[in-house]
């Protein structure tokens, strides 16, 4: 919580406070016993300033996707709220939340499975703007055209189907739907995951300079460290649900704090074959303990190799240890 | 990546690449299709023959001749005249228009039935879901036969009505296949995008959920049609369906019980025959067809 008050002073466009989002485990065929719950995001506290790019990095399965989706709504969250500019969207009613949509976008992960196979390019760009009635059907052509111009698409191919594009020229058209409705605040869901990484560059780079030309706010969930590195400017470490460090790009990369942060950055190939061969990886042993039986006190006390007595009793808060830096670990404080 | 950059008012005059409507290029694919072809030209062939040709035929279709008796075809009556002395012919063109109007009224009724029940069970799943599917797997288990004579006993047997009865009855297949398609169609991502773009949920359903799920729906909707055509048959041969003298392809097999006529009349039936075998070829063709066609993955 601290965290939040100290960044309200500057101009925070949105701020999640205490979000969970569980999910319960049923078995049985007649009646379903709750067996269990998946506590996939467990109280996540952190803020957005407006026009930063927010990273959230994890590994797979560590509640990022979730946290994105919770944030517009897509997955209900269990407790907490978010707050965008002055509303909480946890209290809102999908009717309600329809003009915050405008707003709140997301880029998906696979190009090839978020646009519908059935529709061609003009009307996967124009279908939002048509459901939030901002343009009639004369000014459609031309809406598109200039959209389709912003991420680098040649609009003579508006009327084509999504399986006559490439890989990047989809993340694109996925771009172009998201920025249709002006949106601010853009939740980037692994956008680059699925491509080739001569495309990843392009993809990035559009990103960015869209982000300079519109003012866009991203959240840019990534598990490839050094795309995070270059794009965001803040970056929260998240492990089983929990965000474990927060802080500038810099400080995270010369000053990581967290013993899984220090882990996750020594699997950074260095793309220097002497300095790579130099490289030591801390190998942390065991596996990701399941989120349905998350351990005592600090989620990575299983396989922290300084964990203590009071890590494997008592969970850490994420406690401010240096000017805009966050750190859950006892050893810190 | 084509990275030409037009100015904001050459956009008004942008060249499109050829006119690729989906339309377009939807006929194309059909046309392509030769089977689907071939089923086209002749279900449009027996529809306009059975159409045109009641006009001008008159009355020998129902009035009793007993000077022609069970007269094989000759240049007179084409396909010859049955045991009372009625033109075949004009007997099968009548009963195409009765055995293909309940083929269409009833794939109607039953594939608007399956794909709202399906598309509501499959969109909104859990306990709407439950509720459906169990009504369709009760209607499902029932056996048809008894739920039709209920039926036609309480609304009286009549043309509308056994199109009534079949469509009411067929719809479990559709149901079921249009709520595995929405429960697979609804977790991809692009409905999640439109979720999150604020598309209104009618719009999903039908603008991008139903679209998607359509092929295999057109496809039973096809066998539906071929069935509900025997299923007449069938029902008109218990005396529940299409009465007489109104001629129905069905119930002109149905004379084929007489073993007399079975053997040495062959002219009775076999007409009747071949041309529902036809009709439900040519209709199944053009399910495939039109399947291809709506796809637009289908390379041209």
């Amino acid at each position: 919580m601290a965290e939040i008050k100290d960044v309200k002073r500057d101009n925070t466009l949105l701020s999640v406070e205490g979000l969970k989002v569980h999910f319960p485990v049923r078995e049985g065929i007649l009646r379903k016993k709750q067996i269990g719950v998946v506590k996939a995001v467990d109280g996540l506290d952190f803020s957005i300033r407006s026009n930063e790019t927010f990273g959230l990095v994890g590994e797979s399965g560590c509640g990022k996707s979730t946290t994105g989706r919770a944030i517009l709504r897509l997955i209900e969250s269990t407790e907490g709220s978010i707050y965008y500019k002055d509303k909480n969207l946890t209290k809102m009613t999908q009717k309600e939340m329809m003009p915050l949509r405008r707003d709140l976008q997301m880029i998906f992960q696979d190009p090839y499975a978020s646009l519908n196979p059935r529709q061609p390019v003009i009307d996967i760009i124009s279908d939002p703007l048509i459901a939030h009635s901002m343009i009639s059907k004369s000014e459609k052509q031309d809406k598109v055209a200039q959209l389709m111009e912003l991420v680098g698409l040649n609009p003579r191919f508006m009327n084509r189907f999504p399986h006559e594009f490439s890989g990047g020229q989809r993340q694109r058209i996925g771009i172009a739907r998201s920025l249709a409705l002006n949106a601010k605040f853009i939740v980037c869901d692994e956008p680059i995951a699925a491509l080739d990484v001569s495309i990843q560059a392009q993809v990035i780079n559009l990103l960015q300079d869209i982000q300079d030309k519109l003012g866009l706010t991203y959240l840019f969930i990534a598990h490839d460290l050094s795309v995070v590195r270059h794009i965001s400017d803040r970056i929260a470490v998240m492990y089983l649900g929990k965000i474990v460090e927060i802080t500038g790009k810099k400080e995270l990369f010369q000053n990581p704090q967290h013993m899984y942060t220090k882990t996750l950055l020594s699997a950074v190939p260095i793309a220097d074959p002497a300095k790579e061969r130099k490289r030591t990886r801390i190998i942390t042993e065991g596996e990701v303990p399941s989120p349905l039986h998350k351990p005592q006190g600090c989620a990575f006390s299983s396989r922290c190799p300084y964990a203590k007595k009071i890590c494997r009793e008592q969970e850490p808060e994420l406690k401010k240890t240096s000017e805009e830096h966050w750190t859950a670990c006892w050893e810190v404080q | 990546m084509n990275n030409t950059i037009h100015s904001q008012d050459s956009i008004d005059q942008l060249e499109m690449v050829k006119g690729e409507s989906f339309g377009y290029k939807a006929v194309q694919r059909f046309k392509r299709h030769k089977l689907a072809m071939f089923g086209l030209v002749v279900l449009g062939f027996l529809l306009i023959l059975t159409i045109v040709v009641p006009i001008f035929i008159g009355d020998s279709a129902y009035e009793l001749n007993f000077t022609e008796m069970a007269q094989s075809p000759s240049l007179k009556h084409i396909s010859g005249t049955d045991s009372i002395g009625r033109d075949i012919f004009a007997r099968l063109m009548i009963g195409g228009r009765v055995s293909l109007s309940v083929g269409l009224v009833s794939v109607i009724i039953s594939t608007t039935i399956g794909v709202i029940l399906g598309g509501l069970a499959g969109y909104f799943g859990g306990k709407v879901d439950m509720i459906i599917m169990r009504f369709t797997d009760t209607i499902m288990c029932f056996p048809y036969l008894v739920i039709v004579m209920t039926l036609v006993a309480v609304l009286g047997p009549s043309l509308f009505n056994t199109m009534f009865a079949i469509g009411v009855l067929s719809w479990t297949r559709i149901a079921r296949i249009t709520r595995g398609e929405f429960l697979h169609l609804r977790e991809m991502q692009f409905i999640e995008a439109d979720r999150s773009l604020g598309i209104k949920t009618p719009t999903i359903i039908f603008g991008h959920l139903l679209p998607n799920a359509l092929s295999p729906v057109i496809v039973s909707a096809t066998f539906n049609m071929a069935n509900a055509i025997l299923m007449e048959a069938g029902l008109s041969f218990l005396g529940l369906g299409v009465q007489l003298p109104t001629p129905s392809w069905g119930n002109m097999l149905q004379e084929a019980t007489t073993l007399t006529i079975l053997e040495t009349m062959p002219w009775v039936w076999i007409p009747a025959g071949i041309l529902i075998a036809v009709t439900v070829l040519s209709i199944n063709f053009i399910g495939d067809g039109l399947r291809d066609a709506m796809d637009p993955k289908m390379m041209l």
